[in-house]
């Protein structure tokens, strides 16, 4: 395929195909297959099982049905007021989130001394798992041994009840959860998209006599649009479809208060065992979730460098 | 290097900078220490000692948390009673080996994607990074019903197909936009003197990329290790891990505390050790390429 | 020659794609429609041990196979677990007991059950959540009981050697001529209190409320809205509320709206023929009428003075508060007494507690002319077999079940660690009986006399055993829990309980 010619080569032949397909080509195959393999059937069945009822006892074969699951969604209230909450959790967690990871990284910017050790430090919640997480608010925020409870309690907040057992506090209980999990990454991010930025342009703005505030919104920001992008995607498509802590501190009570589109998908695949539905449900949520990413991906591309 | 001038310039520190920069950072490692810490010394006390909160308002009565008497009980229930040994060395085994294929495959196919002139390649990315978004519980169900075909299923093989499904996604998104922030004139400037395609790939393209792609594989291995639901589901009782050991120790006559305590430590350890020895390519890495011109 | 190449490529690409999709349409269409069962591997060991059965050892018929017991993690199961060497011994059949919680044994076991596998042999078979969805996927084990070739226990498994009618409620669903699990564990709600206290607050509560201060079978809700209001005042300072629900989300929530529903005029959501039986679609539900809507609004008074994490505790919630001092009263599970009178776990322990029915209905709260009642229910854990098994394998597992409900078993669990036995024999046993007496050496058998009392008519409420009954208990419990945290009126409650439920099964 090369050809050591010493004279040189025509970088046309860096695209030459061979057997239909370029280098480039060849090396993309492995993993294009295997993801093929194991996730397009995925894909596959949701669709096809999303237009069937499945049987509720053996011997019966599964009911062609069209569209009726997704009509029925349509119908089912818990469905409809589980986009609300998880409206509610997604877009306060990641508001909260993205300012406060975005302060954090500003201060973490500016450490002279020990930011490495700081950093590590910030770091720390992000490496457990939600699940863990999810068990270390239960105790937290319990109403006979948790400290934060007692803390709550202590400082007149709370004046008597539960937190995850009172309908107005139990998503904040998660949504605080989620912040303290996941704020450190976007910290990250938002901290390497800043040692990004070119200096020279942030010397230009100064000597131009741009305040600090006007320098950030003209020159940090733009520069960080593809950091800003890759974390709040990130970001969003886990906090779509991540349940673990809402599954061990609350299993989406009280009186469904926490039950977002994601949990009850749970329940209706794994308690109710409505798989046609089950499937259906979860094509639409997928259907969401990817329309919000693009929508969110070309509003940054417009604004700028974008990949 | 560009970041030292970048922080000569930006740093021109006022005092009151300073002191706010620090309160800031404080409060914050604050609250992001004091679960952990909570969670650390709850672990060696008796479960009742761990339960003893003082009274509403008792502020000098938060010392009390340091009266105690250290047992590791907790610890020895867990291995002995609960059998957690053989949970850790599954996570390990399974999100190391899953990172590892999603990481290689990803970053050949990532500079595949890449560099290759492609019509559809935007949209092949896009697909790409979508099959990540899927509902876990929705692929959970048909990947199921495939792995018992197979015979795979409940085995550390089968949970590691499994993690690859979403790791994989997520390796060649990433790996690409590291790739695509390289230049490609390098690249084709040694082409052009007479490399290989592999000579380029191995020798230039991946270096250069190198801390994205361990960034790759440090992220990879973390949502695997930290991972419930494929493994409760798909893992079943050969192929289990810590967070799914954790959930069991909530029980329906009452939630062992302590051992759920001592669990998280178990399980927290190895990621920080990983993020520690890593973190510099890390943070590099998510800067997407050092090369700037 | 180039566009030869085209072309070549270009079919090779087409025939590449139609045989990709064609490939996956027949995959997906397979597993759709009931895939074939394809496991062949422990059935052979079975196979082979069963040729060599020696005469007359119908226990060893199946030596040498594995069964799997995916079980929810209570008592019982823990218990059977210390005992597994005796089985093996005797049988020669390796068991591998898992426990977890009931909702993944749910997930678990229903995703085995509805794939057609065969991971789980053995299942817990809740009555309810799981019982009502997955009958038909368990065996009938009616052949195994009438079989001569299997081993049974001497008492054998007719209706009457079970608590009562427990067999209908673990066994038959909806009318269909089979049994599919076997009563395995009982947890029946009845009510633990804080009898040291009652005594000592007795004159106190008799001047303010004009009546003893004592816990009996004709003890009403109402009376129950009393001591709350007694014991939440600080200065009964040894609790610090009177009474606490159960809570849960989905199970035990359903459990506890029910009992004071029922209590008054023996209202349920649905008619049915056999309450214990169930049938497969109940029609249209009565949520809406007259004594509904009072009871909704009675029970908003009894959420509103009960300790607040009533609607959000999980499984242990309400027991460990009971342990330590927090509520003075609760309906309980009769498998918790060993916990609560646990020195090491509980203040309440050394003779402290009381048991005694569940509440009364309150007479003046009844408009609809039925009876107030002790309403009692329950989640009876039964033990089933997988019915995608070979008959050799069912036939294997039926050697555990057997074992496992067996009179001896059971008492001989009871005896040592707390266990709850499902055999009248074992409940009405001289021991057991001595044993509900202080002080005693079994505490669950504390419980037995009020259980005794509970599980027949009037009292008891098995139902509804219908195959919706997840969906119903999630909406019955996020509806009736939003009118308990006042977030709508009981009214309104019971027209969006009426319009859902009737909309879930097609009305």
């Amino acid at each position: 395929m090369s050809n050591n010619n010493t004279s040189g080569r025509e970088l046309s032949v860096l695209h030459r195909r061979r057997h239909g397909l370029s280098f480039y080509g060849w090396v993309l195959i492995p993993a294009v297959f295997l993801l093929l393999l194991i996730t397009v059937y995925p894909f596959f069945w949701m669709i096809v099982m999303s237009l069937f009822k499945v049987a509720i006892r053996p011997g019966v074969k599964n009911e062609f049905v069209g569209f009726a699951n997704y009509v029925g969604l349509a119908k089912d209230s818990l469905f409809i007021h589980g986009w609300v909450i998880q409206a509610k959790y997604v877009g306060i967690s990641m508001a909260i989130e993205f300012i406060l990871g975005f302060s954090i990284a500003l201060f973490l910017n500016n450490l002279k001394r020990g930011a490495n050790v700081v950093t590590t430090v910030v770091l720390v919640p992000m490496m457990l798992a939600p699940v863990a997480v999810g068990f270390l608010y239960l105790y937290l925020f319990n109403s006979s041994f948790g400290w934060y409870y007692w803390f709550l309690r202590s400082i007149g907040i709370l004046k008597q009840g539960s937190i995850l057992g009172d309908m107005r506090w139990a998503l904040a209980a998660i949504i605080i959860a989620d912040v303290w999990e996941w704020t450190p990454f976007l910290a990250l991010v938002f901290l390497a998209g800043l040692k990004k930025v070119p200096l020279d342009q942030l010397e230009a703005a100064k000597c131009d006599g741009a305040p600090p505030v006007r320098r950030f919104i003209d020159v940090v920001l733009p520069n960080m649009t593809s950091v800003i992008v890759i974390g709040v995607l990130i970001r969003f498509m886990d906090i779509m479809r991540y349940i673990d802590k809402i599954f061990v501190m609350t299993t989406g009570g009280p009186a469904g208060a926490t039950k977002t589109v994601s949990y009850y998908l749970f329940d209706v695949a794994f308690r109710f065992f409505e798989l046609g539905r089950g499937a259906a449900h979860g094509f639409v949520l997928l259907l969401v979730t990817i329309f919000v990413a693009l929508t969110f991906v070309n509003v940054m591309k417009r604004k700028g460098v974008e990949r | 290097m560009a970041a030292n001038s970048q922080e000569t310039i930006l740093k021109k520190r006022t005092p009151i900078g300073t002191i706010i920069t620090v309160v800031v950072l404080v409060i914050w490692i604050v609250w992001t220490l004091s679960p952990l810490f909570i969670t650390a010394i709850s672990c060696i006390k008796t479960t009742r000692e761990a339960f003893e909160t003082p009274e509403y308002g008792d502020w000098k009565g938060v010392l009390n948390i340091f009266r105690f008497k250290p047992t590791f009980i907790h610890f020895e229930t867990l291995f002995k009673i609960e059998g957690f040994g053989p949970y850790i060395w599954h996570g390990l085994v399974c999100s190391l080996s899953s990172a590892i294929i999603a990481v290689v495959l990803g970053t050949l196919g990532a500079y595949g994607l890449s560099r290759g002139k492609f019509k559809q390649e935007a949209n092949i990315s896009f697909w790409i990074i979508s099959t990540r978004m899927a509902p876990a519980v929705v692929v959970i169900v048909p990947l199921y019903y495939i792995f018992r075909r197979f015979g795979i299923l409940a085995t550390i093989p089968g949970l590691i197909v499994a993690y690859t499904t979403f790791n994989l996604p997520f390796s060649l998104w990433l790996i690409k936009g590291f790739f695509d922030d390289i230049p490609v004139e390098i690249e084709e400037a040694a082409f052009v003197d007479g490399d290989t395609h592999w000579d380029v790939f191995r020798k230039i393209a991946v270096p250069l990329a190198a801390p994205g792609i361990v960034a790759s594989f440090v992220l990879c291995v973390l949502i695997s290790w930290n991972d419930f639901l494929f493994a409760a589901v798909i893992g079943g009782h050969a192929a289990k891990t810590v967070p799914v050991g954790i959930t069991e120790l909530r029980t329906t006559v009452e939630v062992l505390w302590g051992p759920i305590n001592a669990a998280t430590i178990i399980l927290i350890i190895p990621m920080i050790a990983l993020g520690v020895l890593i973190r510099k390519y890390l943070i590099q890495g998510l800067t997407m390429g050092a090369v700037r011109e | 020659m180039f566009r030869e190449k085209m072309s070549r490529r270009q079919f090779l690409r087409t025939a590449g794609k139609a045989a990709l999709g064609g490939g996956m349409l027949y995959a997906v269409g397979g597993l759709v429609s009931k895939p074939r069962f394809l496991w062949a591997g422990k059935d052979k060991a079975a196979k082979e041990a069963a040729k060599k059965v020696p005469e007359g050892d119908i226990w060893r018929q199946y030596a040498g196979s594995k069964l799997v017991f995916m079980s929810e993690n209570t008592p019982p199961t823990s218990a059977a677990k210390e005992y597994l060497q005796e089985f093996y011994d005797l049988t020669g059949i390796e068991v591998d007991i898992r426990q977890d919680v009931l909702s993944t044994v749910q997930e678990k076991c229903g995703i085995d059950l509805k794939g057609g596998s065969t991971a789980y042999h053995l299942n817990y078979a809740q009555d309810k959540p799981m019982g009502t969805m997955f009958a038909d996927y368990w065996a009938d084990m009616t052949p195994f009981i009438e079989d001569d070739t299997l081993p049974k226990d001497p008492e054998g498994y007719d209706d009457d050697v079970w608590g009562h009618r427990w067999l209908d409620v673990c066994g038959r669903f909806y009318g269909e001529d089979k049994i599919v699990s076997i009563p395995y564990d009982n947890a029946v709600a009845v009510m633990f209190y804080r009898k040291d206290l009652f005594e000592k607050y007795s004159k106190d509560f008799e001047k303010d409320f004009g009546y003893p201060l004592e816990y009996t079978d004709d003890t009403t809700w109402k009376n129950i809205i009393d001591f709350m209001k007694f014991f939440n005042s600080s200065k009964r300072s040894e609790v610090e509320y009177g009474f606490g629900f159960q809570g849960l989300e989905g199970w035990a929530g359903q459990l506890d709206f029910q009992r004071p529903i029922f209590a008054h005029g023996q209202w349920q959501e649905w008619e049915m023929e056999d309450h214990f039986i169930g049938v497969r679609n109940p029609g249209p539900c009565n949520w809406g009428d007259d004594q509904s809507i009072m009871t909704l609004t009675k029970m908003k008074d009894l959420y509103a003075l009960a300790h607040p994490e009533s609607l959000s505790w999980d499984w242990s919630g309400v027991n460990n508060a009971f342990q330590t001092g927090k509520v003075a009263m609760c309906v309980n599970y009769g498998e918790f007494a060993a916990s609560a009178e646990d020195p090491d776990q509980s203040v309440a322990a050394g003779g402290k507690i009381g048991y005694g029915m569940d509440p009364k209905g309150e007479p003046s709260w009844i408009i609809n002319g039925g009876p107030a009642v002790n309403a009692t229910n329950y989640g009876l854990g039964g033990i089933a077999i997988n019915g995608n098994l070979s008959e050799d394998m069912q036939r294997a597992s039926w050697m555990f079940v057997a074992w496992v409900t067996s009179a001896a078993l059971q008492k001989t669990v009871l005896k040592k660690l707390g266990g709850t036995p499902t055999r009248m024999s074992v409940l009405t046993d001289p021991e057991v009986v001595a044993a509900a007496k202080r002080p005693t050496t079994m505490p669950n058998a504390m419980t037995y006399p009020p259980i005794l009392k509970a599980i027949v008519a009037p009292h008891v409420v098995p139902g509804p055993k219908i195959p919706k009954w997840n969906e119903y208990a999630t909406i019955q419990c996020i509806e009736i829990g939003k009118c308990m945290h006042g977030r709508q009126g009981p009214e309104e409650t019971t027209k969006i309980l009426k319009r859902k439920l009737d909309q879930i099964h097609g009305v």
